[in-house]
């Protein structure tokens, strides 16, 4: 056991000071971080309308019927100062936390294609509509609303809940009812909402959700799995073919069993990668902190993520090892690098399929399926609920897994470490691999 | 220097029982059977391909022997006296990017040193062997015959009883090969066991104590390098001639011949042909002097496997 502490001690070191080291911290951090700094506005827009995070609570307010995020409105207003009326209900809207809202008035264009120069003013990003108030709107005159070519429904229905709203007070004060009573009447209902998931699922489960967030953990654990797999799995594998080509192998194998030196480059591995892990989350949490998104990181989910990513790794890091042991230049090595690749790196390929089918044949097979379990069912967790029963078979089947594999590998590790020139092929590791 | 290893009483550093290897199908090692007697330097000797470094392997526990028994420092396997053996493979294997220092330190943790103590072990090592200056250097960094003295200090850095060389004089010119021989000896001299594997005669005959001749997998001689030599004395004999000599070698009770100064060394195919073969010179050239000589480690060498092979 301490030999094995200090070849992953060494291991360790070798990895950290790699560059796939580095560029597995900075790659997936950097990405995160755009990701936060870009989307975060919609997120916490989707918190605030409803979209929040599983098990938060929030009061409506009438104000907040009027919920929208900042828009800006051009209005033309022949309607007897039903415009002005809007202005004043988005105005208290602001005062109580409502979104902004700014409301800019404008004649109708005056040339031969007026149509066309309101088109061309939404085009230009002046304004997310222009609305024209008719003269007799009281009576039932329709509105009428332009929009920039793509539908935008936040602006049509601000302008919609806001022309309805001033519509309905204008209304109210033609028929003499005091403010008062009218402020009574007009006033909605308060209303709890609160997210209901089904006992014990987690905690994405149940959203049904496809928004940036949600899938922001299942990006960032492909990409962690990615570099793990490409970066820091690509450099055990040289740094072994290196260590059987300067003959270091033989050195360390009398003072170490080979089980003892695959175990220690395994575990070197994983802790580089776990470190890696932590070095991006922190920095990620931190800005997420930053931009007021913390609470919108599930701990479930980061639990999760860490438990099928340290498995996950066992699982790729022990083939690593056990191929390495077999190569001794680099081009046997490539030849085993793709096949292992897709099997792990499955998941990619199917992204799309999965995260719009997340409850689909495929996604559950590759969810079970050791190699392509752990991004699979990070996926899956990010966007449905996925039964605790599969859950368990697939962390209990990953882990069985690790444990078969290490084992093997390791025989593999102890026939193939030191054989030079042609790798065996498939059929021959597999013997090695069941001979005790 | 560091403290001397603490050795034990034991009477044999170590015992192969008939240890076979074979690799598909094609014996390696063949009902090898030995005893190394603590101690002493002992030289496996033997031509390329003899097995020579298959055993040491399996010594090592590198290899598992197909059939045999393998007892190292007292133990049924090498696995529980790793820390007591000091192994330096035919081919060196040093991390090539890492500092001389760092690998010193990790090799001796592995064989069991803490860390501090590695690391001053270490300093004196290098001051030893003259690397004190290179040890913040790479290893890639050193030349042939410093990487030599760096594997060297690594393999007795933790002063094991046991130490095993597989061909340490290979590619070392003639200073450094001196060298290896006075860190040799001083090694027997503190007490330790040698496990010398080489096919350099002239180093063997300097160092040995006994050894034991491996050809094609097999035993051919094992001994003190005495007995070695009587049993190969009869066959030894050497000749001042006159006249064309060239026919000597083709003669069919020769199997070597070696001009030395003004001397022919002539090996005997079988230790009682010396009288057939002055009857054969006598009558082709004029035999000025003619006597049976204790035969070089080297002759004992090339006769023995000459005869085997034949």
């Amino acid at each position: 056991m301490r030999r094995t502490f200090l070849v992953a001690q060494r291991e360790f070191a070798v990895h950290a000071r790699s560059r796939f080291f580095l560029l597995g911290v900075l790659i997936p951090t950097v990405l995160m971080v755009i990701g936060i700094l870009v989307l975060g506005d919609d997120v916490n827009e989707a918190r605030r309308s409803g979209g929040a995070p599983q098990g938060e609570s929030r009061r409506t307010r009438p104000a907040d019927v009027l919920s929208w995020k900042h828009v800006k409105l051009i209005v033309t207003d022949y309607g007897d100062g039903l415009g002005r009326e809007m202005s004043q209900i988005a105005q208290r809207a602001a005062v109580h936390g409502g979104p902004g809202l700014t409301l800019t008035f404008a004649s109708m264009p005056t040339g031969d294609e007026p149509k066309q120069e309101i088109e061309q003013t939404l085009q230009d990003g002046m304004a997310d509509g222009w609305l024209v108030i008719p003269v007799n709107v009281l009576e039932g005159v329709p509105a009428t609303f332009y929009s920039a070519g793509s539908f935008d429904s936040s602006a049509q229905n601000a302008a919609f809940a806001l022309l309805n709203r001033a519509v309905l007070n204008a209304r109210l004060r033609e028929s003499g009812l005091p403010a008062d009573e009218s402020s009574r009447l007009t006033k909605g209902a308060d209303m709890t909402c609160v997210a209901v998931e089904p006992e014990g699922t987690g905690g994405a489960a149940g959203r049904g959700q496809f928004n940036a967030m949600v899938m922001g953990y299942a990006w960032f654990f492909m990409f962690f799995m990615f570099m793990g797999i490409f970066g820091l799995g690509q450099h055990m594998l040289t740094g072994l073919i290196e260590e059987k080509n300067s003959r270091v192998i033989e050195v360390l194998l009398s003072a170490v069993s080979p089980q003892e030196l695959m175990a220690g480059k395994v575990l070197g591995l994983a802790a580089a990668g776990l470190t890696a892990l932590a070095a991006c989350g922190a920095i990620v949490a931190a800005v997420a902190h930053m931009r007021g998104l913390i609470e919108s990181i599930d701990v479930s989910i980061v639990v999760l993520f860490v438990v099928y990513y340290v498995l996950g790794f066992l699982l790729a890091s022990s083939i690593f090892a056990a191929v390495g042991s077999v190569c001794s230049q680099l081009k046997d090595m490539q030849g085993f690098m793709l096949p292992i690749s897709l099997l792990f790196l499955a998941p990619v390929i199917a992204w799309w399929h999965l995260a719009s089918n997340p409850d689909g044949l495929l996604a559950v097979l590759l969810s079970l399926f050791p190699p392509t379990a752990p991004m699979a069912m990070v996926l899956r967790v990010s966007v449905a609920h996925v039964p605790a029963m599969q859950m368990g078979l697939s962390l209990a089947l990953l882990a069985l897994a690790d444990v078969a594999v290490l084992k093997g590998a390791g025989r593999i590790f102890r026939t193939g470490i030191l054989m030079y020139g042609k790798p065996p092929r498939l059929r021959e590791m597999l013997r090695w691999a069941r001979s005790d | 220097m560091c403290k001397q290893a603490e050795l034990g009483a034991l009477m044999d550093a170590l015992v192969l029982e008939s240890v076979t290897k074979a690799f598909d199908g094609v014996c390696a090692v063949e009902g090898l059977s030995a005893r190394v007697p603590a101690g002493c330097i002992y030289g496996l000797l033997g031509p390329n391909g003899a097995g020579k470094t298959t055993a040491l392997r399996m010594i090592m526990s590198i290899f598992r022997p197909d059939e045999g028994r393998i007892e190292v420092l007292g133990q049924r396997s090498v696995r529980e006296a790793k820390d007591r053996v000091g192994y330096m493979p035919e081919e060196r294997g040093l991390y090539p990017h890492a500092k001389v220092l760092e690998v010193l330190v990790y090799m001796g943790s592995l064989k069991g040193m803490a860390k501090a103590e590695a690391r001053s072990c270490a300093a004196e090592w290098l001051e030893r062997v003259q690397l004190t200056e290179w040890a913040e250097r790479k290893v890639q960094d050193l030349s042939r015959g410093m990487q030599q003295r760096l594997q060297f200090v690594a393999t007795v850095l933790h002063e094991p009883e046991l130490v095993i060389l597989d061909e340490p004089f290979a590619g070392l010119d003639p200073v450094n090969q001196n060298t290896v021989i006075e860190f040799i000896l001083q090694l027997r001299a503190e007490g330790r066991t040698v496990l010398l594997s080489t096919h350099m005669m002239e180093q063997a005959e300097l160092l040995c104590d006994r050894i034991l001749l491996l050809n094609e997998g097999r035993k051919v001689l094992d001994g003190t390098l005495d007995e070695v030599k009587r049993e190969e004395e009869a066959s030894a004999v050497a000749v001042v001639l006159e006249g064309e000599t060239d026919f000597i070698a083709d003669l069919p009770m020769v199997s070597d011949v070696t001009p030395s100064g003004k001397e022919l060394h002539i090996t005997l195919v079988q230790t009682d042909q010396e009288q057939e073969l002055l009857k054969e010179l006598i009558g082709r050239v004029r035999v000025r002097s003619f006597r049976v000589r204790t035969p070089t480690l080297r002759e004992v060498f090339v006769n023995a496997v000459s005869q085997q092979n034949a």
